[in-house]
């Protein structure tokens, strides 16, 4: 079990501005980098939030499924609130329902990320509704949905094996599995 | 060594739920104090503080793929300097090497050709970001209420041999940045109306949530004849209706696209309508800030 460390204020503020940092350029390559070159929607920070919850405490990952909400709210003019509320609901139910699972599953992180993607566009079509009226759903679904989970279901097993690699390095293990 | 970090027993679950419930909760309350308005300085703080990099980014970024399209599609390269060619090839092509100040001195010079042959005042204004993504269909400009942008006001652009023509209204303004809903974006409504004769056929323009790149005019009168090819305009009727009315800035006329595919929805009638400018390729767009000048 982990025993949480006592940090001083100064290290949580910082750790929190490095956050917020990373989910700024998050936000840069989702928004401008990515639609440039690819050409397509791809939710980055959701990606990132979703994999991160199979590897860190839940409480960490949802402060930054806050951020990375709130800078894509800002950055493309949305009301505060609107991606940062299906963002942390897409943690909260991943976390729920995947995160006694093993992290060693390959499979894994393509569940979470489906999962993740649902009830993420479930939110986002419903607090669509609630800003602007009701609309197609199932053109809501063949049009923005499933193609945007798509492109996030391709590389969600590359970066989950980065991200898991990352923290391996981070806590000093060896980057190779003993059976 | 076997990762057994993620293997949470129930005595935390209950803790980092409160956590997550409540950071839910915090988000909720700043969409309704958003909603409400409270939170609107904030968020034009917000956004005026990140459009001026954001904007410099979008614009390396832009230009970085357009050297590396260029260099590595020699094909298509060569097939885009064909079609320069048939229209303003030796001014088009030195934009790539021009520099920036050429670039703006040509987009002043298009507009003063648009304000020429239209009793329109515009301004110019770069896109910072592009959000074409959960279902919206919305842009961030680099200009605001400083330059005297306000909400409501028709936003045109240009694309190859395209008339100027509507991309989207301003939806929201911020001291240094603008928010403009697109046309495509399906909560987006603007009167339009096709001139067929000696007959104007009224209707009301929609985007839809589909990416096919088609607009929807519905509330066509029943007996309305349109042909596909027929140009379709703004109606501009908000203004007739109040001058303090949302979007009672667009003036009438301003070129929209042209009608496709006409059908049926139960007992009302409904046009498919190809815009002349897809919204999501732009980069730069005129404001049209004054039509009576």
């Amino acid at each position: 079990m982990d025993y949480p460390k006592r940090y001083k204020i100064e290290e949580r503020i910082g750790y929190e501005l490095r956050a917020i940092l990373i989910l700024f350029g998050m936000v840069v390559m989702q928004k401008i980098i990515v639609i440039t070159w690819i050409g397509l929607a791809v939710n980055l920070v959701l990606l990132l939030v979703v994999l991160r919850v199979l590897l860190e405490p839940v409480t960490q990952v949802v402060r930054w499924a806050l951020y990375g909400g709130l800078l894509l709210d800002v950055t493309s003019g949305a009301r505060l609130g609107v991606h940062a509320i299906a963002l942390i609901i897409a943690v909260g139910i991943v976390y729920v329902l995947l995160s006694r699972i093993t992290s060693e599953s390959w499979v894994l992180p393509i569940v979470a990320v489906l999962v993740g993607g649902i009830v993420y566009h479930l939110c986002n079509a419903l607090l669509l509704v609630v800003q602007f009226g009701g609309y197609d759903f199932l053109a809501y679904l063949t049009a923005v949905a499933l193609p945007e989970m798509l492109m996030i279901v391709i590389p969600a097993l590359p970066i989950f094996l980065l991200l898991r690699w990352v923290r391996s390095i981070r806590r000093g293990e060896l980057p190779l599995d003993v059976y | 060594m076997r990762d057994r970090s993620s293997f949470r027993g129930n005595p935390g679950l209950r803790r980092n739920m409160i956590v997550v419930g409540g950071l839910l909760v915090a988000a909720m309350l700043l969409l309704l104090l958003d909603l409400q308005g409270t939170l609107t300085p904030v968020r034009s703080y917000l956004t005026n503080l990140l459009t001026p990099g954001l904007t410099a980014l979008s614009s390396i970024n832009q230009r970085l793929n357009d050297t590396w399209s260029g260099s590595t599609d020699y094909q298509t390269l060569l097939q885009e300097r064909d079609a320069l060619r048939k229209e303003n090839s030796d001014l088009k092509a030195q934009i790539l090497r021009i520099p920036r100040i050429e670039i703006e001195n040509m987009r002043l010079r298009e507009q003063l050709r648009i304000e020429q042959s239209n009793p329109w005042l515009l301004i110019g204004a770069n896109i910072a970001v592009q959000s074409i993504s959960d279902g919206r269909n919305v842009a961030v400009v680099d200009v605001g209420s400083d330059q005297k942008v306000a909400v409501g006001m028709a936003v045109i652009a240009r694309q190859s041999s395209s008339p100027p023509s509507l991309i989207g209204v301003v939806s929201e303004v911020n001291a240094q940045s603008a928010n403009i809903l697109l046309i495509s974006d399906y909560s987006s409504s603007i009167s339009v109306q096709v001139y067929r004769g000696t007959e104007i056929v009224r209707g009301v323009l929609q985007g839809t949530i589909n990416d096919d790149g088609m607009l929807k005019m519905g509330e066509i009168e029943r007996e309305a004849n349109i042909a596909t090819g027929d140009v379709v305009v703004t109606a501009g009727l908000t203004r007739q209706y109040g001058e303090s009315l949302p979007n009672a800035y667009i003036p009438a006329d301003v070129p929209v696209g042209i009608t496709r595919n006409a059908y049926d929805e139960g007992r009302s009638n409904y046009v498919d309508v190809q815009p002349y400018v897809n919204p999501e390729l732009v980069r730069y767009v005129w404001i049209i800030q004054n039509d009576t000048k």
